[in-house]
């Protein structure tokens, strides 16, 4: 049998029991298992010790400036959108050590001492969780210029997918080519099969993931289990209401750059910088030195210091800091690496304080734009 | 020898002007030299000539009681000065001051002046002349207002 | 999913800890640092970071003498904590370096005979290795148009003496606060445009200084005749890891880093315009 076979092989069953042992398996590939549990009133990505961890019957409610969380009266395992904090914090770390000086016969050294990379499989991630780290492998590990940290962790992480059968009102993946379907980027993707909880379809999607798959007790799909997994994804897309219309956005944000819209939107921006810190593609960085230790930390373009020259900084408005957040986010993004930096998964809408939503901000600009052709 | 005609096709501020233009204006023109230190004009003079300076640069300074002669500016080749002999009542505002030796084409201004009046043609080319002089002053010195350079704790 | 990605063997993130050879003022807040460079290539208008030990490292173009391959010569102005805390290095002290980056000034081709630099305050500095290259060119007639704030702030005043006395050099200095003793030009550089010769067809421009200052010189050159491809501009924006990865130099889709941070005008012009961008 080829390498590459798992790929035309129809994806197996696995079943609640055998789902229960992928902790023990993927511990003894020496993976911690990282995927969903509810944490702090969220549904966030962090070290689980069983299956038992995971939100079983919890469903999320995402309205613009709103989060919430509500049980549901089934027992899905993965019955919510998308976990509140992606993957980005386990790949992109907050805050890292590079390096540090420490001082040998009085001279001073640099030790590259980085903090520990742990291990990880991360489950649960969604198709727009799987096309943010897509986006991020584009930002961060460019041929010569590649950030080593982020690489490290890359390396380190098994991509668990599930598919995404939830989505939330904020959602609009699709306009963005981004889900609700996982169809690469895993190592395995899951699909929960109704009533939840008891069946997961599985796909393979790389020769570790196989190597997995293959400790794990599995059972051929029945043709109507095949038949389900395609409703199930089917049904999340139908239930997507929310697109951005991505054709004209690049020309109308740079057209519409010095239009009183970006006031407008200021008149509401806190500047306060959620929107990045959710995101999980935005990857701006700062270097801090404390003492001799010095660590990559996120960073926010909300922040004045971000474009801070010594005469001030160069977006000292919330106007042009917002103006310059969305215009990287859907057109310039496009510029440096070939595709937008939005996944779709509404999580800035949810997390902003004033319930900004980039795609209703999109949309007001490409009015602008038309209403300048007219 | 170069005719003044000649010479004054050569001033970059007067590049736009035609040459019946030109030769009216030689017929006002002489050659004037003033050495280092000398002043053109002084604060309050009725200015009598517009300098095109061809040799050496002018500087434009104000007298500020207790700190002396302050230069604010200069004025170097290819340069037009003494235009407050177009405005009213034709008055210098500040010092002219000669920073090195200079040669200059000196316009009668009361001559430009007539002329201006009977031929409006002729007067307009002159005024669009001295808002381009006055547009590169201005902008400088409103630039200047910026210092630019500075800012320093 | 893994990736499959090789690791160059230095991170480029990691600084090297270099001597410093020697501590010179130049004015009362510009001092230069040269700088042990272990023979590393650069190009006259790059930039290192350079930081103090304990301190953060800031963006600093290179301004020496291209020939001297064995150090790095960095002219800084005391503006903040962390180019105070470099001043405050002398010979045998180390130095935090990561560099050099960017994309610098265009070769002058054989095309150009005629170089136009326009510089103000410490823009000059990032000019400096092309004027040292540029004497050493007899054919290629060069004018320097340089602004300052005031006399005293004149940097580099006897190699621009120096240089004027060249037969290919002009050396034209303007300050906007003349003291009783200056003898040249008071105003913006600006205003010296009009009336330097320029060749439009064989002149190519480098201009550095502050970004008002680079955006009205550039027009003044564009009325010249000059095309704007071959008007260039290095841009100040808050580099910080020097490899477009942590996003804080961005101008659009530029990362002044990586990109820059000199740009041909035609490419930079409409974004120059654009307040806050």
């Amino acid at each position: 049998m080829s390498k590459l076979d798992f790929h035309t092989q129809d994806p197996p069953i696995l079943e609640a029991e055998a789902f229960g042992t992928l902790w023990r398996v993927l511990n003894d590939f020496g993976y911690q298992v990282v995927g969903p549990a509810l944490r702090d009133g969220a549904i966030r990505l962090v070290p689980l010790e069983s299956a038992d961890d995971l939100p079983r019957g919890i469903r999320d409610l995402q309205t613009p400036g709103n989060y919430r969380t509500s049980s549901r009266d089934d027992g899905y395992l993965f019955g919510y959108s998308h976990v509140a904090d992606g993957a980005k914090r386990w790949l992109l770390r907050p805050r890292t050590t590079l390096w540090r000086i420490s001082r040998r016969d009085g001279q001073p050294t640099i030790e590259e001492s980085r903090d520990p990379v742990p291990k990880v499989a991360l489950l649960g991630l969604r198709a727009c969780d799987l096309k943010a780290i897509e986006i991020l492998d584009r930002v961060m590990l460019r041929e010569s210029r590649a950030d080593t940290d982020y690489a490290e962790c890359r390396e380190q992480t098994l991509l668990i997918a599930v598919n995404c059968e939830w989505p939330s009102s904020l959602c609009f993946c699709e306009s963005m080519g981004a889900g609700p379907q996982a169809t690469g980027g895993f190592d395995l993707c899951l699909t929960e099969l109704p009533p939840g909880g008891d069946r997961f379809l599985v796909e393979v999607g790389s020769p570790k993931g196989h190597e997995i798959l293959s400790r794990l007790n599995t059972r051929p799909a029945t043709t109507n289990e095949l038949h389900e997994s395609k409703k199930v994804i089917a049904r999340a897309k139908g239930s997507l209401r929310k697109r951005l219309e991505t054709r004209g956005l690049t020309q109308a944000l740079y057209s519409g750059v010095e239009d009183d819209h970006w006031e407008r939107v200021a008149g509401r921006c806190f500047a306060c910088g959620n929107c990045t810190f959710s995101c999980p593609t935005c990857f701006c960085c700062d270097y801090q030195d404390l003492g001799e230790i010095h660590q990559r930390v996120w960073d926010t373009c909300f922040h004045s210091e971000f474009s801070g020259l010594h005469g001030g900084a160069v977006r000292g408005s919330r106007a042009s800091k917002y103006r310059h957040w969305i215009t990287h986010k859907l057109a310039s993004w496009q510029e440096q690496f070939q595709t937008l930096g939005c996944v779709g998964c509404g999580r800035c809408i949810a997390w902003c304080p004033a319930g900004i939503d980039l795609t209703e901000e999109a949309r007001a600009l490409v009015g602008v734009a038309q209403g300048d052709t007219k | 020898m170069i005719s003044m005609a000649e010479l004054l096709s050569q001033q970059p501020c007067l590049k736009e002007l035609d040459p019946a233009s030109i030769e009216f204006m030689a017929g006002c023109a002489a050659n004037t030299f003033f050495p280092q230190g000398t002043a053109l004009l002084r604060e309050g003079q009725r200015v009598e000539k517009v300098y095109l300076l061809r040799h050496g640069r002018v500087g434009i300074q104000v007298h500020v009681p207790g700190k002396g002669p302050k230069i604010l500016d200069s004025v170097g080749p290819g340069e037009l000065i003494g235009w407050s002999a177009f405005g009213r009542p034709g008055m210098a505002r500040m010092d002219l001051v000669s920073l090195e030796d200079v040669r200059a084409i000196s316009l009668d201004a009361e001559c430009l002046a007539r002329k201006c009046e009977s031929d409006p043609k002729f007067g307009y080319a002159m005024l669009v002349m001295v808002v381009d002089v006055l547009q590169n002053r201005l902008q400088s010195t409103i630039l200047q207002l910026l210092d630019l350079y500075g800012d320093r704790s | 999913m893994a990736t499959a990605l090789k690791l160059s063997t230095h991170d480029p993130m990691t600084p090297r800890i270099c001597e410093v050879r020697s501590f010179r003022r130049e004015t009362v807040d510009v001092f230069t640092l040269e700088i042990e460079s272990g023979g590393i290539d650069w190009q006259p208008g790059q930039f290192n970071m350079v930081g103090a030990i304990g301190s953060r490292e800031i963006p600093i173009s290179i301004s020496g003498d291209p020939a001297r391959t064995d150090i790095w010569t960095h002219t800084i102005r005391e503006v903040g904590n962390c180019s105070r805390a470099l001043a405050h290095l002398r010979a045998g002290d180390s130095v935090l370096m990561r560099g050099p980056f960017g994309v610098g000034w265009p070769e002058v081709e054989a095309e150009h005979s005629d170089l136009l630099v326009v510089s103000g305050g410490v823009g000059l500095v990032p000019l400096m290795p092309t004027l040292y290259l540029a004497s050493r060119r007899p054919a290629l007639k060069t004018t320097l148009i340089y602004g300052s704030r005031s006399p005293c702030d004149v940097l580099f005043s006897h190699r621009l003496a120096e240089w004027s006395s060249y037969p290919n050099m002009t050396v034209r200095l303007t300050v906007d606060h003349p003291d009783t003793d200056w003898h040249h030009n008071v105003g913006l550089v600006t205003r010296l445009i009009p009336t330097s010769p320029i060749n439009p067809f064989t002149t190519i421009a480098l201009i550095c200084g502050p970004e008002v200052m680079m955006r009205f010189t550039a027009r003044e050159l564009l009325r010249e005749g000059i095309s704007p491809r071959s008007i260039y501009v290095s841009m100040e924006r808050n580099m910080k890891c020097g490899m477009g990865l942590c996003g804080h130099c961005q101008l659009r889709g530029e990362f002044v880093c990586l990109s820059g941070p000199v740009y041909p005008y035609d490419r930079i012009a409409r974004l120059m315009e654009i307040p806050e961008l």
